[in-house]
């Protein structure tokens, strides 16, 4: 199968012809710090670019203590600060309710207070697998670490992770970005998805100049494939000339 | 004895308290614990918490404007709790002080949660909506729309938003009747909600939507001006909200559809037929595959739109839409078969149910692929679901699939549907009993071998009792039901339902106060008095032969003109019957004349009806030939034989060719005995002359007229015998409101 051959030249000139808005760059990288949370970077970068933050940049604060609440496994006071900014958040997520419910039951059995555990366990939980059923199996899970030794690795230890905690802080997070209705994954990776995905289709059809590392974003000729190479190499011959 | 930290909590409300900042901390303490949790909610309410939070916030001052905030947060969890928890609320009458709440010169921070728990409230159906139409709070609440209103405080923009899209939203709720939707677009809120729907901030977009599409549902008028308003830069209402239909958020793009769709039903956007059609229609079936409450809504969305539309019931089948409602059906029946009926996805079976109605409803193609995709089984175990909801969407979808000849020789019958069709007879809910009726009639036709198992079971008895249930719809489906049962039946059958029902139940519906309800009672009796003298002689004395023709000869008397043409054929049979059955008709002067009358009037199938009573009362029959011609010579005084040479030049073919049978019979009279009418024709002593119907022995019923009426089924194919009518006629039950069977009042769908 013949494909086209682009020169990096060639293709560099059309790149060079698109043009891209400074305003737009500035907004792509304020979603970014606004989504993920960077308040004072994104305060800076405000004041350095003059691109306004399209929301309260306090609400990029509250999101912060909450996600630091969860991350130090204080999960009362996080679900106590998102019922005060938003009281609606746990009583129309179910799932996340019961996440953070989850989340306080493994704080209990890290301390080792397996009294404490086993009540709030019978008072929380169980009432939330009744209304729910689909919650059970992974309560299941989480009680199943009462059994075992708490240093000791098992199958159910990646619960004592602080992957665990950091999950549960995303998913906190996104609900809150939902509830202030903005959007709850920054543009900046769904562009890079974007670019990876059209240069698979464009490898198809043609050799170019690619981008392999987004970090360096060079550009950078591939080597000529063998399949309808001939014409492939002759081209990039008479490109370089 | 030691109270409980929630007793304490609950004790620390009182208003003797002296330390409001320990009342907070209590409101707190109890917030937390009930935000999310069910059985806290429960423990919380029988503690006595409503009426202690209702003393706080119904204080008049303006002091402790947080003590109320809290309170009103807490009375707002409360409504996310189950039905008896909103009951409890809303029994307690807590809405009032609420509404007072939202007095504009209030703290904005309260006028917000106030206005965030009312909105909660609203969410369950059950929650009286009368209140906020009374006194002040319907103007309060619009001026709470006007986001630029001078009044507002300066650093509270955040705030007021967010209050006008829950103003919205709350209107969106309140505004089922038709009297709420005038009343709510009279109090100037249509201009605010244009004006929140231009404000580019998404979620007031969509909360505008919301109460846009809730006064346009049903309401032309309200659909007509809406439509006809402008925007800011002088755009009309629906190309913008054609472009919001596109838009990144699902539930954007839902209510910019529910919208769209109702201003597309009532009609005022006719210029948009084809977006609708090639955007809005994909968009839906598209959610179809999501999840949550935007997958919960789009079936119900996507029925409405398609209602009684072929093309677009076409479309969405080759959007392959069935396939995808399928596995949404059979995926919940798996989970339920697993975790046991929660209830929490009844409104999604149902919606999808209803979904599946819409789209077999027209085209036979469409019911085809419902079968193939093997969703059949869970319709039918659905139609014995404890939600009265999903009972009503399943037995609206056994209807729309009933209306197939085919189908329901095979694959209803194999599915099992006539044990919960027959339990559902006997439904409390309105709505039920509407679709199981109708869906009754389709299953009870001739070619249905349901017929004979479900009147062995006594369906007679259950339609004498749904005959005085009081409701319009379920009696004309059962009369209309009755009707197809008896068409073509046996001697026997016929006698049998007819001793069960009551020849004076059948007078009673003659003289209903609803001519569709008397239209299929003649119906009845035409498809009774078919076929047999036996059988015209059971009507005869079962009705009483003089009430039988006091009956039609009033009916003809009509200006109905559907009401004119089933008489008539009630006489086209019953003059097949023996001579006494003939001269009781001929003794009627009125009935004549009405017939006479009739062969002029302006509709074909009425003229052609007419000459039908004509051609069978002059038959030529050897038996009683003097008999005949005492007949025709009656006629012929009366004017009839020159009628019927006026009608030869009649434009009708159908017409035509009747007159010339007709002009046969009068011919033949008259060569046989003469006419002084001097035409000189002479006459035939054998009396069997050129007549191809001279024969006495001719059957009758080639020419006789009878009746099969499907349910609304323009393509039903025809009976046995020829001229049968296939039905087609009757727009009929349900077309403008799709029955979901909640408080059934008048079948209107309110979710």
């Amino acid at each position: 199968m013949a494909k086209k051959a682009i020169s990096k030249d060639d293709w560099s000139a059309r790149l060079a012809e698109v043009q891209v808005d400074r305003d737009d760059l500035n907004k792509l990288i304020m979603n970014y710090l606004i989504i993920e949370g960077y308040k004072d970077a994104a305060e800076k970068f405000s004041q350095e670019s003059g691109a306004k933050p399209p929301v309260n940049l306090e609400s990029i604060q509250n999101r912060m203590v909450v996600r630091t609440a969860i991350q130090r496994g204080n999960i009362e006071e996080a679900i106590e600060r998102v019922n005060d900014l938003n009281p609606e958040i746990l009583d129309t997520n179910p799932k996340l309710f019961f996440h953070l419910q989850q989340q306080r039951l493994i704080e209990y059995i890290r301390e080792g207070r397996v009294t404490d555990a086993l009540e709030f366990a019978q008072e929380e939980l169980a009432p939330r697998g009744e209304e729910n059923p689909e919650f059970l199996s992974e309560l299941e899970r989480t009680m199943s670490l009462l059994a075992f030794e708490l240093n000791s690795p098992s199958p159910v230890s990646d619960l004592l992770t602080p992957a665990q905690r950091q999950k549960l802080a995303s998913e906190l997070n996104s609900a809150l970005l939902l509830s202030q209705s903005q959007e709850k994954d920054p543009k900046l990776p769904a562009l890079l998805k974007m670019c990876w995905w059209a240069q698979q289709q464009l490898d198809e059809r043609c050799t170019y100049p690619k981008i392999k590392d987004f970090t360096k974003a060079e550009l950078v000729m591939e080597p000529m494939s063998t399949a309808g190479g001939s014409q492939g190499s002759s081209s990039s011959a008479v490109a370089g000339a | 004895m030691t109270l409980t930290p929630h007793e304490v909590a609950v004790s620390q409300l009182a208003t003797d308290q002296a330390v409001p900042l320990d009342r907070i901390k209590s409101l707190r303490f109890i917030k937390n614990n009930i935000i999310g949790n069910k059985t806290k909610k429960d423990l919380y309410i029988q503690l006595g918490i409503v009426s202690r939070l209702q003393d706080i916030i119904s204080v008049k001052d303006d002091k402790d404007s947080q003590l109320k905030i809290q309170a009103v947060i807490v009375l707002g969890s409360f409504a996310f709790g189950n039905e008896s928890n909103i009951l409890a609320l809303t029994n307690s009458g807590v809405v009032e002080p609420l509404l007072n709440c939202l007095n504009p010169s209030g703290d904005p921070k309260l006028i917000e949660a106030a206005a965030r728990t009312l909105n909660a409230i609203y969410a369950s159906p059950k929650a009286s909506r009368h209140q906020l139409f009374m006194g002040n709070h319907l103007h309060v609440l619009v001026q709470l729309l006007d986001t630029f209103s001078s009044k507002h405080r300066p650093g509270q923009e955040i705030v007021q938003v967010h209050t006008a899209e829950l103003v919205a939203s709350i209107l969106a709720r309140c505004c089922e009747t038709l009297e709420q939707q005038m009343q709510i677009a009279d109090s100037g809120a249509i201009p605010l909600l244009m004006r929140l729907l231009a404000s580019g901030i998404s979620k007031s977009q969509e909360a505008a939507l919301g109460a846009l599409a809730a006064l346009v549902k049903d309401n032309p008028e309200l659909a007509q001006v809406i439509a006809q308003m402008r925007l800011e830069k002088g755009e009309r209402p629906a190309p913008f909200i054609l472009r919001l239909v596109r838009d990144k958020s699902p539930t954007m793009r839902l209510a910019a559809a529910t919208c769209l769709t109702y201003l597309n039903r009532a009609g005022v956007i006719p210029e948009h037929d084809g977006d609708i059609m090639l955007i809005v229609l994909p968009i839906l079936v598209k959610m179809l595959q999501l999840t949550g409450a935007v997958q919960e809504a789009a079936p119900q969305v996507l029925a409405h739109l398609i209602w009684e539309s072929e093309n677009m019931q076409k479309a969405v089948c080759d959007m392959e839409a069935i396939p995808k409602l399928a596995s949404i059906i059979s995926q919940m029946d798996e989970e339920d078969n697993v975790y046991g009926i929660v209830g929490q996805k009844d409104k999604l079976k149902e919606n999808s149910l209803l979904a599946l109605a819409a789209i077999s409803q027209l085209k036979e193609d469409c019911r085809k692929q419902v079968i193939e995709a093997k969703v059949l089984s869970h319709i039918v175990s659905a139609m014995s679901h404890p939600a009265v909801g999903v009972r009503a969407a399943a037995c609206q979808c056994t209807r729309s699939l009933s209306r197939s000849v085919k189908n329901l020789r095979t694959s209803l019958v194999d599915a099992g549907i006539e044990n919960p069709l027959f339990q559902l007879l006997s439904d409390e809910d309105l709505g039920v009993l509407r679709s199981a009726t109708a869906t009754l009639c389709n299953i009870v036709l001739d070619v249905s071998p349901m017929k004979k198992t479900i009147m062995e079971r006594g369906i007679v008895t259950k339609f004498v009792r749904m005959i005085s249930y009081g409701d319009n719809v379920v009696r004309l489906n059962t009369v209309w039901a009755i009707k197809n049962l008896v068409f073509e039946a046996e001697s026997e059958v016929k006698e049998n339902v007819m001793r069960q029902f009551g020849y004076n139940n059948l007078v009673l519906l003659l003289n209903d106060s609803e001519p569709a309800v008397q239209e299929q009672a003649l119906n009845l009796v035409r498809n009774l008095a078919h076929k047999r003298e036996h059988d015209i002689e059971q009507v005869f004395k079962g009705l009483g032969n003089g009430q039988l023709l006091s009956i039609i000869e009033e009916k003809l008397s009509w200006d109905d003109p559907r009401l004119l043409e089933h008489a008539l054929y009630v006489l086209v049979n019953i003059a097949t019957g023996s001579e006494y059955h003939k001269q009781s008709i001929l003794k009627r002067q009125g009935i004549l004349r009405s017939v006479l009358r009739s062969m002029n009037h302006e509709s074909a199938a009425i003229r052609v009806a007419s000459i039908w009573v004509i051609i069978n009362l002059t038959w030529p029959d050897d038996k009683v030939p003097h008999s005949v011609h005492e007949c025709v010579t009656l006629l012929r005084n009366m004017g009839v034989e020159d009628r019927l040479l006026a009608l030869n030049a009649d434009h009708d073919l159908d017409v035509r060719d009747r007159v010339k049978t007709a002009l046969h019979h009068f011919l033949m009279d008259q060569q046989q005995y003469g006419h002084n009418n001097g035409n000189g024709v002479p006459s035939d002593q054998t009396g069997s002359g050129n007549g191809r119907h001279g024969h006495s022995s001719s059957r009758y019923h080639d020419l006789q007229q009878q009746q099969q009426q499907q349910q609304d089924n323009s393509t039903s194919s025809s009976s046995s015998s020829g001229d049968a009518f296939g039905g087609g006629a009757g727009s009929s039950m349900d077309t403008t409101h799709i029955v979901t069977g909640g408080s059934g009042a008048g079948g209107h769908d309110r979710r």
